[in-house]
């Protein structure tokens, strides 16, 4: 008996609860809107609404210090490690359309896209470690394996689906990885264990890989809003795969974008972009903060430092 | 169980008509938080005076400070930005043949974020920038001869294997003049090294509110702890703040439950606590 009361006590006290805020808020939007607008709400925008553009095309080009980390046992202390560093050039370009709404209405903002880049980085110069004669230590050279010296090229070849509305978007696709390196030096046995460089191979292509992409906007791009990634825009082949960045819309000639890469490394930029009938030309500056490599606990301030440039039409 | 339940809906009842309008329009466009803390960084080592060597750990002074600027438009659209720097002082203590050190460390952790507040509810999104700079020692280098020679000053460096970059996030559930629940990754008020991700309650009466949060692990945190990797600590905060027509001010406690920046090992009670001040101004 006590808990059939307590029960209709507890059914009477949840429904007061979650009935008389429903209804004022079913009631409260009609009284406050004039009679003769009619304003989507959110949800019907979300749904609703396309993007304010339908096609894009982006060129972009950049510049950072790639570094070879690795173990000197030279070093007194626990930290060992040190690195060498090579120049490395980016370039690459992305197209997209959406609006298939001649197909069907719910297509509006579906689309496709495609982008290409092509990276490099110069040959890491090698470097002779010296031998110690107290304690004994060997004298080698860095890097030891003569394939992580040499000139390397990716190629990145993306085609992706889009769906592109007014407060989100996001694209899905693949994207092939074609590595070629230039061969220089090959090590050859010349008998009792001893080797020697011989000249290489030249540019040998490796094998491509498949990886996917995918882009995430949330937001409206008239306001202040949020992106998120991977192979795609003005993304860096080696050391920026992931990146996410905030755009800020500060005025109609003027975007500031603050951003991060995610993976490989971590860093951080800012990305001051100048807009104009659709033209978008903006300058991309920053440092890594995180290479994900054990041997690079320091580096030099400069050494961290990359850049880039991009132009971008949208119509 | 119905009786706890029956507590339950009673205080919602109470609460739910005792302030005014749950819509986002009407609530307050900009708003500024401060906070600052004073506690304990504990590191931990194991004692070599004992066979097992026994994990134990030596306190350092961590202070933090941090401020946060929101800005709300009146559809709801949040923009904001804030800053927070989290500071271990150095130590070191004796063991047995040697000293254990902890080196003088500031964490910089500047954040920025977008998202949408729909009254009831908000989503919030962003990036954060978590600068490690710690004190390094002086690293000497082995002449062919054996000899040695410096070849890296000492001193205080960005830290590259210890810095990060992530996704920042923040979620409210229920109106924030109500019984909400916060969801909180490196937003508002958090320590870098103790509570960069937090989720807890908070219970606003009048001009009263009460606060429970408990700080989580990082994701990669829960299946390892290592250097390299984005670590954080465990406590439990409570939090305590009143307000007058703008402003609120407010005063919070926390007590560490899980070690891990400085490992894992034995530690004193008071080593473990920690309070701080707050302030909040909405306008």
């Amino acid at each position: 008996m006590k808990n059939i009361v307590y029960r209709y006590l507890l059914f009477t006290v949840l429904s007061v609860i979650l009935i008389c805020p429903a209804i004022t808020f079913a009631a409260e939007p009609e009284t406050n809107l004039p009679s003769n607008t009619y304003k989507k709400s959110l949800a019907d925008q979300i749904i609703e609404d396309p993007s304010a553009y339908s096609r894009k095309f982006l060129v972009f080009g950049g510049y950072h210090n790639q570094l070879y980390g690795y173990t000197d046992v030279r070093y007194v202390g626990d930290d060992k490690g040190d690195y060498i560093k090579t120049d490395s050039e980016q370039a690459g370009m992305e197209f997209y359309m959406t609006n298939f709404s001649n197909l069907m209405g719910i297509l509006e903002g579906a689309g496709w896209g495609a982008n290409i880049s092509f990276y490099r980085h110069g040959e890491i110069k090698k470097r002779d470690l010296p031998a110690i004669d107290n304690p004994v230590i060997d004298a080698e050279e860095v890097p030891a394996d003569i394939n992580d010296r040499v000139s390397k090229f990716w190629l990145n070849m993306g085609v992706f689906l889009c769906y592109h509305m007014k407060w989100y978007a996001t694209d899905l696709g693949i994207t092939v990885i074609a590595r070629a390196y230039d061969e220089k030096y090959r090590t050859k046995y010349i008998g009792g264990g001893l080797t020697e460089e011989v000249k290489g191979r030249g540019l040998i292509w490796d094998n491509p890989k498949v990886y996917p992409n995918f882009f995430l906007r949330l937001g409206a791009e008239s306001i202040p809003h949020f992106t998120l990634d991977i192979f795609r825009g003005d993304y860096d082949a080696r050391y920026g795969i992931i990146q996410t960045k905030l755009i800020i819309p500060v005025h109609s000639l003027f975007t500031m974008k603050v951003g991060a890469y995610l993976y490989k490394t971590n860093a951080f930029f800012l990305e001051p972009t100048v807009n104009w009938e659709g033209i978008s030309v903006g300058f991309k500056f920053g440092s890594i903060m995180n290479y994900r490599d054990k041997h690079i606990e320091r580096t030099g301030i400069v050494d961290s430092f990359f850049y880039s440039g991009s132009v971008a039409y949208q119509w | 169980m119905t009786r706890i339940f029956l507590t339950i809906a009673f205080c919602i009842a109470v609460l739910l008509p005792g302030k005014g309008t749950l819509f986002a329009g009407d609530l307050p466009q900009s708003r500024v938080m401060l906070h600052g803390e004073i506690g304990s960084f504990n590191k931990s080592y194991p004692d070599l005076q004992y066979v097992d060597r026994e994990m134990i750990s030596f306190a350092t002074l961590m202070t933090n400070f941090g401020g946060e600027y929101r800005y709300r438009s009146a559809e709801g659209n949040l923009v904001g930005t804030g800053i927070v720097q989290t500071s271990i002082s150095s130590g070191k203590a004796y063991n047995f043949d040697h000293y254990e050190y902890q080196p003088l460390t500031l964490i910089t952790l500047p954040y920025a974020f977008v998202g949408k507040d729909f009254g009831f509810f908000t989503f919030e999104i962003g990036i954060s920038w978590y600068f490690y700079f710690n004190k390094f020692d002086a690293r000497n280098y082995y002449n062919s001869d054996g000899s040695e020679y410096e070849k890296d000053d000492a001193g205080l460096a960005l830290n590259r294997r210890e810095s990060h970059a992530f996704i920042n996030f923040m979620t409210r559930i229920f109106p924030e003049n109500f019984i909400h629940l916060k969801i909180r990754v490196c937003r508002e008020r958090f320590n870098a090294a103790d509570s960069i991700i937090n989720m807890g309650a908070v219970f606003p009466v009048e001009h009263h509110t009460g606060e429970l949060f408990v700080s989580l692990l990082p994701p990669r945190n829960w299946f390892e702890n290592r250097e390299g990797i984005l670590r954080s600590n465990q406590r439990l905060n409570l939090a305590y703040s009143y307000s007058f027509s703008f402003l609120r001010i407010g005063l919070e406690m926390g007590i560490l439950v899980n070690n891990r920046m400085g490992g894992e090992g034995s530690m004193a009670f008071f080593n473990r606590l920690s309070c701080g001040l707050f302030t909040e101004a909405a306008w």
